[in-house]
């Protein structure tokens, strides 16, 4: 029976029930496998099991696999497992690689690395390739995920109270934690979207748990809780946890929950809580001083500070605890600090390897050692979360060259290199040099004093750090006493393809002395523990850590704090985390903020920038951060400022917050860094980053365009592109028209232009850029926007100039000349058609509306404009004339360039008016086809449009079509529209297709139709002051009245429309010669 | 004339800047097509409007939204009771 189950299953595998990718490639591989002759070459194989809540994990047969290091390789396999389908390899290049010059080679090295750990074993490869696409064999893994996608979207109602709990239980972690790539914008969104979805169906998850289980407190309050803990800001949330607290007769507790609650909402939302949850604290209140004897005395919630930060504390894992081993890398670094005494050829020192193995101490050694020997020492450090600011390692490393050192004019010269410079004189050079001046400072300062330049975490180099790098190793001809040495996780440098790209220049130029440090043996670990936590047991421990140091240290000390039991082996990097943040989570909320605050930033604690966001005072914070560096959480750096101890430090307090805590808190963030950007734009960078974390549009987009100014001010080009690029899906989220995206459009494409004018694939994105601007342009002048236009125009023209385009440079320089001289001009033209176009719909002051209209045609000519308002404005002067076939030319005109350029407001109006040019000609075939367009347009405009005219119009011309018996269904047709006119109370309209159903009914001898319809027509028409339709449908009651008098009188009258007058003279027509 | 109502709801708080910007827009359109601006209520969260307009019929209004590029999710006509 077993046998033939697996057998089936086996069969199914076999076959290959897989994602997407060709059959035929998996055919062919299955046939190169050696086969015995057996019945299938296939054996029983272990599912590979994927979990992607809480973080990437992958596990065969329950054991978890080691990742690979670089993080755009683990994204690649958390994209296929998620999507569940093969991807186009172009797709998967745009998604992560969108950059290198060769991402289809970043791709294959990925796969490279992937395919030994995915596959194992496997008789058929689990990770499916050919030469277009990439998948994962379906029927090789189970995803986490695969199972609660169907809940999504789902009614949380309709869901049993099992599935509830356990799909609630399971969404406990993040969507792909720590996973996140900011610099892969496509991924970024992607995983962000995904990240909302499932924290969405969460929160409704443990909604609908509170509120099923609100009778039952004693089961509602765990999910409360943990509903509070996902989204501490939502009040019912709040509310389900208050009540149930009380419903458990705990009404202390919370009577305490409640004032935090109004503190935090006060503090955080800067809301006074809600009439619902004042009641909710009323009614807690009663509770206490009605039951006060009954009450037993409760634990407070509140926490002791003081008494559990004692044990908050990483103890050794700073700098106290003793240097052990190493002894190859201690006499690399001995060799080179003795090599600053006589000209020799000095590389690049690196030190590799994985978090915590010690490389930032062997750094800090070479810079003792160095100080020692007599020389100067510059230190930076890189920061994942600022990897757009351009030079951000220089600029940290130079802060600390003293002024005079720095004199003119090497002050000016380096002013990209220096914090807080003025760089609008920058641009105008190039980058090399900037580069030549750097080196030849760096020299100049050398022979004064020897130097050593240390970078930790070279893993999160800027693009322009690492071309300045490259440039002053490779041109470093061991003349001038200098060196530098830098430390990097060596499986993330991958992911950084500037510094990859660095590094093997420089070992292939033999200027790179790259030393991987290796887990350190049990005895260092031995002699590490016996300094620093004597009662650890140095076997368990050294097995536990897998020798690294500082991972020994934090299980040391965990298991000294009784904090967590020690890991019986090697654990992963997720495991390590968790042992940091096991000791955080006592810490009080105020030492917490400071961490939280400085781990969303991302980089090392400014304290005036942490002061305005945690807003406390200076004194105050220098407390708390003097604490938290007694606590061996921060350390102090030579300059004076705080930073964490390990970067793991920093990535534990921001796996520790929920995602609520860190939108709030990087909102404050944003706050804060607007201001300070303004006084130095090297934040517009940071401040970007956080902003679209936030999702705060239209702030990215200023700030993305900010940044990428800047960057190209400093010739960091590959960044402005970058952050030009991050940019563009906050614009598609900006209100369409608007002038900041009209203008922020064509800004980002002309930073797009410059920054990649120097990139290989250039040539081939310019025939999409022209067409982006010539639709950009178009747009800005609409708007009004001069400034934009003719910036696009330049734009153009500098396109055209470098496609050898001679009449389309002359073509747009001229345009954007005009532009430039004329944008009052322009400004004014679209002002006048626009009343001018107001006051022909509502048939007021005709006179003045003409010569607005006159007026704006001229400048419109003389500008070469093309504006929609005034195509709209002149033929309905020329309906107005009674000339049809000019009237259908202009409006047709206002469509198509609508059309084009998405206004669909304006499209709608006029397509309207073409219809009722139409219904005047009697076309009642192109009336009826223009009411389905018209339809059509206004569902997709969206913004609530409706169509009630034009379906009415489109009745009218059925029922004129079928005359002179039309079908009850027609005039159905034709009753519901006028009612649906009515409802929306559109008099204008009511009373032309009431005129036109009077004249109707009168044409065809139903004069008591006619007259209902007139009067009815009349007084819409006088309510909204409309002189044709007045005396329209005078004229019609008239005849059908027969009001000879009123009839005179209307002849009489010069200022009517051409069918007005029509009207009239028909009817007195009639009127004489008898009825029809 | 009648009394319209409009109903606005915005995704984020509204600032005095940008709702002095609608307003500027909004201004010329209301002279041209015989609107009178009543009224506005902005609720304290300003993320919810009601405006009251004085015009010839609801369409009228909508129109002057549209034309001032101003957000708003219904509009409708009121009777004042007192």
């Amino acid at each position: 029976m077993d046998g033939g189950e697996t057998w089936c299953l086996e069969s199914r595998a076999a076959v290959g029930t897989t994602v997407g990718v060709r059959v035929e490639a998996r055919a062919k591989r299955h046939r190169d496998v050696p086969n015995a002759g057996g019945p299938a070459p296939v054996s029983r194989e272990p599912r590979l099991n994927v979990r992607l809540l809480g973080g990437l994990r992958v596990e065969r047969d329950g054991v978890a696999l080691a990742m690979p290091p670089s993080k755009r390789t683990r994204a690649l396999l958390a994209y296929l497992a998620a999507t569940g389908r093969a991807h186009g390899r172009s797709h998967l290049c745009d998604l992560l690689w969108d950059g290198p010059d060769d991402p289809r080679a970043e791709l294959r090295w990925s796969l490279t690395k992937l395919r030994p750990i995915i596959d194992g074993a496997a008789a058929l490869p689990v990770l499916q390739t050919n030469r277009e696409d990439v998948g994962l064999r379906g029927d090789a893994i189970a995803v986490d995920l695969t199972s609660l996608r169907p809940l999504l979207g789902r009614r949380c109602d309709t869901i049993d109270d099992a599935t509830l709990e356990a799909t609630a239980g399971a969404l406990d972690g993040e969507f792909l934690a720590g996973l996140e790539l900011p610099g892969c914008h496509r991924f970024h969104q992607w995983c962000l979207a995904e990240r909302e979805a499932w924290s969405q169906l969460r929160l409704a998850l443990l909604a609908e748990l509170a509120r099923r289980f609100a009778d039952r407190p004693e089961r509602a309050l765990a999910h409360a809780r943990a509903w509070v803990g996902v989204d501490p800001y939502a009040e019912p949330a709040q509310l389900a946890l208050l009540r149930s607290l009380q419903a458990l007769g705990r009404a202390r507790d919370a009577m305490t929950h409640a004032h935090q609650v109004e503190a935090l909402f006060e503090r955080e939302l800067g809301v006074a809580p809600s009439e619902t949850l004042r009641q909710a604290i009323r009614e807690i209140e009663l509770d206490l001083r009605r039951r006060p004897a009954l009450l037993p005395a409760e634990p407070t919630l509140a926490i002791n500070a003081d008494a559990v930060e004692s044990d908050v504390a990483l103890g050794h894992l700073g700098a106290t605890a003793p240097f052990v081993g190493r002894a190859p890398e201690c006499q690399a670094i001995a060799h080179a600090v003795q090599s600053l005494q006589r000209p020799a050829p000095r590389p690049l020192m690196l030190f590799a390897g994985e978090p915590g193995i010690g490389k930032t101490r062997l750094l800090d050694l070479l810079g003792q050692r160095a100080s020692e020997a007599g020389a100067r020492v510059l230190r930076a450090r890189c920061f994942e979360a600022e990897m757009s600011r351009p030079y951000g390692a220089w600029i940290d490393a130079l802060r600390d060259v003293p002024e005079d050192v720095l004199a003119e004019p090497w002050r000016a010269e380096l002013a990209p290199l220096r914090p807080l410079s003025d760089v609008s004189a920058f641009g105008r050079g190039d980058r090399s040099q900037l580069f030549e001046v750097a080196a030849a400072w760096l020299n100049a300062l050398a022979a004064q004093r020897p130097l050593v330049l240390l970078i930790d975490d070279l893993q999160w180099l800027d693009d322009a750090s690492a071309a300045l790098l490259h440039y002053i190793v490779r041109s470093g001809d061991g003349r001038a006493p200098w060196f530098v040495g830098a430390a990097a996780r060596d499986g993330e440098i991958d992911d950084n393809a500037a510094v990859r790209a660095v590094l093997h220049s420089l070992g292939q130029g033999a200027r790179l002395q790259a030393l991987t440090l290796a887990p350190l043996p049990a005895d260092d670990i031995r002699t590490l523990l016996a300094h620093a936590a004597p009662a650890a047991d140095p076997v368990g421990t050294h097995l536990a850590s897998g020798g690294n140091p500082w991972f020994a240290l934090a299980i040391a000390q965990n298991e000294r704090n009784d904090a967590a039991p020690r890991p019986a082996t090697g654990i992963g990097h997720d495991a390590r985390l968790a042992l940091i943040v096991e000791p955080l989570q006592r810490l009080d909320s105020a030492h917490r903020d400071v961490l939280a605050c400085a781990a969303v930033m991302g980089r090392e604690c400014r304290a005036e920038l942490l002061a305005e966001v945690l807003d406390v005072g200076e004194l105050e914070l220098a407390q708390r951060l003097t604490r938290l560096v007694r606590r061996h959480l921060l350390r102090v750096a030579p300059d004076g400022r705080h930073d964490f101890v390990h970067d793991l430090v920093r990535e534990a307090v921001y796996a520790s917050l929920s995602p609520a805590e860190r939108r709030t808190m990087q909102r404050r963030i944003v706050r804060s860094l607007d201001r300070a950007a303004s006084v130095d734009p090297g934040l517009y960078g940071e401040l970007a980053h956080h902003a679209i974390e936030t999702e705060q549009p239209a702030l990215a987009v200023r700030a993305c365009i900010a940044a990428a100014r800047h960057c190209l001010r400093v010739y960091a080009n590959a960044q402005a592109l970058s952050l030009a690029e991050r940019a563009l899906p906050c614009l598609e989220r900006l209100p369409q028209h608007r002038p900041e995206r009209i203008a922020a459009t064509i800004e980002l494409i002309g930073l797009r232009i410059v920054a990649s004018a120097a990139s290989p694939n250039f040539g081939t994105r310019v025939a999409g850029w022209v067409g982006e601007l010539e639709a950009g342009v178009q747009l800005a002048q609409d708007a009004g926007l001069r400034q934009a236009a003719a910036h696009g125009l330049h734009m153009l023209s500098w396109l055209a100039q470098q496609r050898n385009d001679i009449g389309g440079t002359l073509d747009a320089t001229l345009r954007a000349e005009l532009m430039s001289r004329g944008s009052d001009d322009a400004a004014r033209c679209l002002q006048l058609a626009n009343t001018g176009r107001c006051l022909m719909e509502v048939e007021s002051d005709l006179p003045r509306a003409r010569a607005l209209i006159d007026t704006a045609t001229e400048l419109a000519r003389a500008q070469s404009l093309q504006v929609i308002e005034l195509e709209w404005a002149r033929g309905l002067i020329a309906r107005w004339d009674g000339d049809w076939d000019a009237a259908l030319r202009l409006v047709r005109g206002a469509v198509a360039m609508a059309r084009a350029r998405q206004d669909g407001w304006r499209e709608f109006e006029c397509l309207n008016w073409l219809a009722t040019i139409q219904f005047e000609r009697g076309r009642w075939d192109e009336v009826a086809a223009l009411g389905a367009e018209i339809v059509d347009v206004a569902a997709r405009a969206g913004g609530g449009l409706t169509a009630p005219f034009a379906e009415a119009l489109r009745a009218l011309a059925a029922l004129q079509a079928e005359a002179p018996r039309p079908s009850d269904a027609t005039r159905d047709a034709v009753n519901a529209g006028i009612a649906r006119l009515r409802s929306v109370d559109d008099k204008a309209h009511l009373a032309y297709v009431l005129n036109q159903l009077a004249s109707f009914e009168l044409a065809h001898g139903r004069a008591d139709a006619a007259a209902a319809a007139a009067e009815e027509a009349l007084g819409a028409a006088q309510a909204v002051q409309r002189a044709t339709e007045i005396a329209t449908s005078r004229a019609l009651l008239a005849r059908a009245r027969e009001w000879a008098g009123e009839l005179e009188a209307l002849a009489a009258s010069q200022d009517l429309s051409a069918r007005a007058r029509r009207s009239v003279a028909q009817t007195s027509n009639v009127a004489s010669n008898g009825p029809v | 004339m009648s009394r319209i109502v409009v109903e606005r709801n915005f995704e984020r708080p509204q600032t005095d800047a940008e709702m002095a910007e609608v307003a500027d827009r909004e201004r010329p359109c209301l002279g041209v097509y015989n609107v009178q601006w009543k009224r506005s209520l902005l609720g304290a969260d300003r993320m919810r409007m009601v405006c009251e307009y004085e015009a010839a019929d609801a369409e009228t209004v909508r129109k002057v939204q549209r034309e001032a590029r101003a957000e708003f999710d219904r509009i409708w006509v009121a009777d004042v009771v007192e």
